[in-house]
């Protein structure tokens, strides 16, 4: 192999991995990891028989803390609009009760995949006041583009 | 000569050829740096 | 010099003319013939849902936006793709090994082409019916008609028999050249197919033993996380199984287009090795933002990931390097003199040239991808369909292009003209034109947000989506661009198809010349049982644990839907 081979080799593979250094420094040392969540739910057509999903919603649980609980399903959520003060950092748990749908709020790090009998869970803080779009993101059906909701982020 | 040496001498004759490759894939290289760190960038401005 | 046996003309040029016998010839052309027939279809249903999209028409309520997606996603890289490896591989296998293939290989050649295609029918049928219209990454629990899943079934065993087909082929050459490294051409074939067979048994898996007994109402439920990550075992390795024979091109063909050589007769072997190590065992970044999964397994394949790039930096140095030593070889001097040396006028390397560049942000795009985090801000976006566009749909298919425009004639036996060639430089500025307004504006409109698999949507009026659907109108000019390439391929394929003059001479199938000086590789690298083995055990460290605690921490399943 000629020398700049193994030179260029050498750079390309120690840029990847400087890249995994670095999200696995943000992953292990800042917690920060992709939406995850290992707890599963009853059977998914019946998940409105049982907490938390038989009272989906918005519940306040600290200081500027909230938790959303939201149900999707073609081609909605429940709630669809969801109101906090600027500054909010909200938990969602969401999940689906029919097919595999997505909830995605644009320009965020919040973008779960919704798949029957999981739940997915993930936590986004609000810095800006603003109405923000969240979306179904993964192919559901034929309304699937009509499936969306807001979330309204006010300024206090 | 050897097929050893031949090989040995035939790569070095060939790096002074190849500094065309060797730029243009540094190029690539930073290229992808850029790219992934915008998207770094974007996403450490987000949450 | 084991590869081929050199002739030279009176320049001492290597001459690499061929001709098929007449029965293999019609096998392979068989196969190329379905590819052209699913390029067309499939780029029509892309067009419509372009225009869909941006708001320019709206269909008639017998045809949906997601049906034609569906078209477009099945025909163009499930469809296209396999036929057309098939029948390109098929081709090298028999100009590298024996000239021939024995009439056994071509039977086993023309049942896997007979399945692929029935299969093929089946499947396109029911989405035209709209029985069908769950894309093709068909999750669960949305439930096509049990038929169309059967009739993926059959692509996909369809094309293992023409694999082993292949194989045996490969395997009569080992044994009649005892000692010898194989032709690297038949070499790449067949790590390309240990990868698609390997990767393809996954899907199958899924497909026949928890989507067709459901989906025809046997068992009531399905796993649905499950048969994702089956699906996504699948998924990536598929991803290589069309570049990889893209790679093959640019190793071996484009050399000898170039007026160059093959620089080693070991690296390219190396490539392909750590290409079917880390193609499989690297899924889950698809799956990056799904619940079901542990992080720490996620982030393991992301690791994994991250190796699967290295093979992909070994070609980048070797393919511009091949092109370097040619250029300098006629005469190019200083630092990039060598560029214009290079075949500029020729479509058989201009157009795969353009492909490699369009390879550059794409692959810039799949380590941000897989970036773990990163992944979040870009999932399920359109920055992923630019991703693919510019990837299998630009950098893999104008190498096919190139391709088809030297292996069309020597099938045919019909002159490539200075005019074809003409019109086919002309098509690949289209191509690039259309995908630089399509797929790499996908990409921003992504990371702003806009979701990939959605029809014409403006979300209540919001101001994001109404940006989005601005990058649109840009897109559809690139889609519409894209249209009028095809046609106008379809046109040069027609012509060589059926008019263009017959040849007298034989046609050039361009094989490279390894270097003189290249040493033979070492034979570990031919000891294919080792590499499957590896391979078999990375994907069981990647991914046996995963699996297990989908199956155990079991999610009650899903009952059927058909929400379209």
């Amino acid at each position: 192999m000629p020398k700049l081979e193994k030179i260029w080799l050498a750079i390309g593979s120690g840029s990847l991995v400087l890249f995994l250094i670095i999200t696995g420094v943000m992953a292990v040392g800042m917690g920060l990891n992709p939406p995850d969540g290992m707890q599963t739910t009853i059977e998914p057509d019946k998940v409105e028989a049982q907490a938390p999903f038989d009272n989906p919603g918005l519940e306040q649980i600290g200081p500027n803390e909230y938790k959303a609980t939201i149900l999707s399903f073609v081609f909605g959520y429940d709630p669809n609009t969801i109101t906090v003060p600027v500054g909010s950092t909200v938990h969602f748990e969401v999940t689906t009760k029919d097919v595999v749908h997505g909830f995605h709020i644009p320009g965020t790090p919040t973008n779960l995949m919704l798949v029957p009998g999981h739940v997915a869970e993930y936590s986004q803080t609000f810095h800006e006041p603003g109405e923000y779009l969240f979306l179904c993101h993964e192919y559901c059906g034929i309304g699937h583009e009509v499936m969306y909701g807001k979330i309204v982020v006010e300024d206090v | 000569m050897g097929k050893q040496t031949d090989e040995k001498s035939s790569a070095e004759q060939y790096d002074e050829r190849l500094k065309g490759t060797f730029v243009t894939v540094i190029f690539i290289g930073v290229f992808i740096m850029l790219s992934w760190f915008g998207i770094f960038y974007y996403y450490i401005t987000t949450f | 010099m084991s590869d081929i046996a050199v002739e030279k003309d009176e320049h001492g040029n290597v001459l690499t003319d061929f001709d098929f016998e007449k029965k293999d010839a019609n096998m392979m052309m068989a196969y190329i013939w379905f590819g052209i027939i699913a390029i067309f279809l499939g780029g029509l249903a892309g067009l419509l849902q372009i225009m869909q999209r941006s708001g320019w028409i709206t269909l008639p309520n017998w045809l949906t936006y997601y049906q034609l997606l569906t078209a477009h996603g099945v025909l163009l890289v499930l469809v296209f793709t396999t036929f057309f490896i098939m029948g390109y591989l098929f081709s090298g296998i028999t100009r590298t090994l024996d000239g021939r293939l024995t009439p056994s290989v071509r039977t086993l050649g023309w049942i896997g082409f007979y399945l692929m295609a029935i299969g093929t029918i089946i499947a396109t049928i029911l989405i035209l019916a709209n029985e069908g219209t769950v894309l093709y990454t068909f999750y669960t629990p949305m439930q096509a008609s049990p038929w169309f899943y059967v009739g993926l079934a059959m692509l996909i065993v369809g094309s293992w028999i023409s694999s082993a087909g292949m194989f045996i082929a490969y395997i009569r050459w080992r044994k009649n050249n005892k000692g010898q490294p194989s032709p690297l051409f038949a070499y790449m074939t067949v790590a390309t197919l240990i990868l698609w067979i390997h990767a393809s048994l996954a899907v199958a898996v899924s497909v026949v033993f928890l989507i067709i007994p459901w989906a025809f109402g046997w068992v009531p439920r399905v796993d649905v996380t499950l048969t994702r990550t089956l699906f996504w075992y699948f998924g990536h390795a598929l991803v290589y199984f069309w570049l990889l024979p893209a790679y093959i091109y640019w190793y071996v063909n484009i050399p000898q287009i170039v007026g160059g050589k093959i620089f080693s007769n070991s690296l390219p072997r190396l490539t392909f090795i750590l290409l079917i190590l880390f193609s499989v065992p690297v899924g889950l970044h698809h799956q990056l933002t799904e619940p079901g999964v542990e992080s720490f397994w996620k982030f393991l394949q992301v690791v994994l990931t991250m190796m699967v790039v290295v093979p992909s930096l070994i070609t980048a140095f070797s393919i511009i390097a091949t092109f370097e030593l040619a250029g300098r070889s006629r005469g190019g001097k200083g630092l990039f003199g060598w560029l214009t040396k290079l075949p500029w006028k020729d479509a058989r390397f201009i157009t795969a040239f353009v492909g490699m560049i369009f390879f550059i942000p794409g692959g810039a795009g799949g380590i941000i991808n897989s970036s773990y985090q990163l992944n979040q801000m870009v999932h399920n976006t359109w920055f992923i369909t630019g991703h693919f566009h510019i990837t299998v749909g630009s950098a893999v298919i104008l190498t096919f292009f190139a391709v088809s425009y030297w292996l069309i004639p020597v099938l045919t036996k019909r002159v490539f003209t200075k005019q074809l060639n003409r019109l086919a430089i002309i098509q690949t500025i289209l191509w690039s034109i259309g995908m630089i307004l399509m797929a790499i504006i996908m990409h921003f409109a992504g990371l702003k947000g806009a979701p990939r698999r959605t029809a014409h949507s403006t979300y209540g009026d919001h101001e994001l989506a109404l940006s989005w659907l601005s990058y649109g109108q840009v897109i559809g000019v690139g889609g519409v661009i894209l249209f009028i390439a095809i046609v106008l391929l379809l046109y040069i394929w027609i012509k060589l198809l059926f008019f263009a003059p017959k040849s007298e001479k034989t046609i050039e199938y361009p094989i490279g010349v390894i270097r003189e000086k290249a040493e033979d590789p070492p034979p570990i690298l031919e000891r294919w049982s080792v590499w499957i083995g590896v391979s078999i055990a990375l994907s069981v460290i990647a991914y046996a644990v995963p699996i297990y605690q989908i199956v155990v921490n079991n999610d009650p399943g899903a009952l059927p839907f058909r929400s379209w």
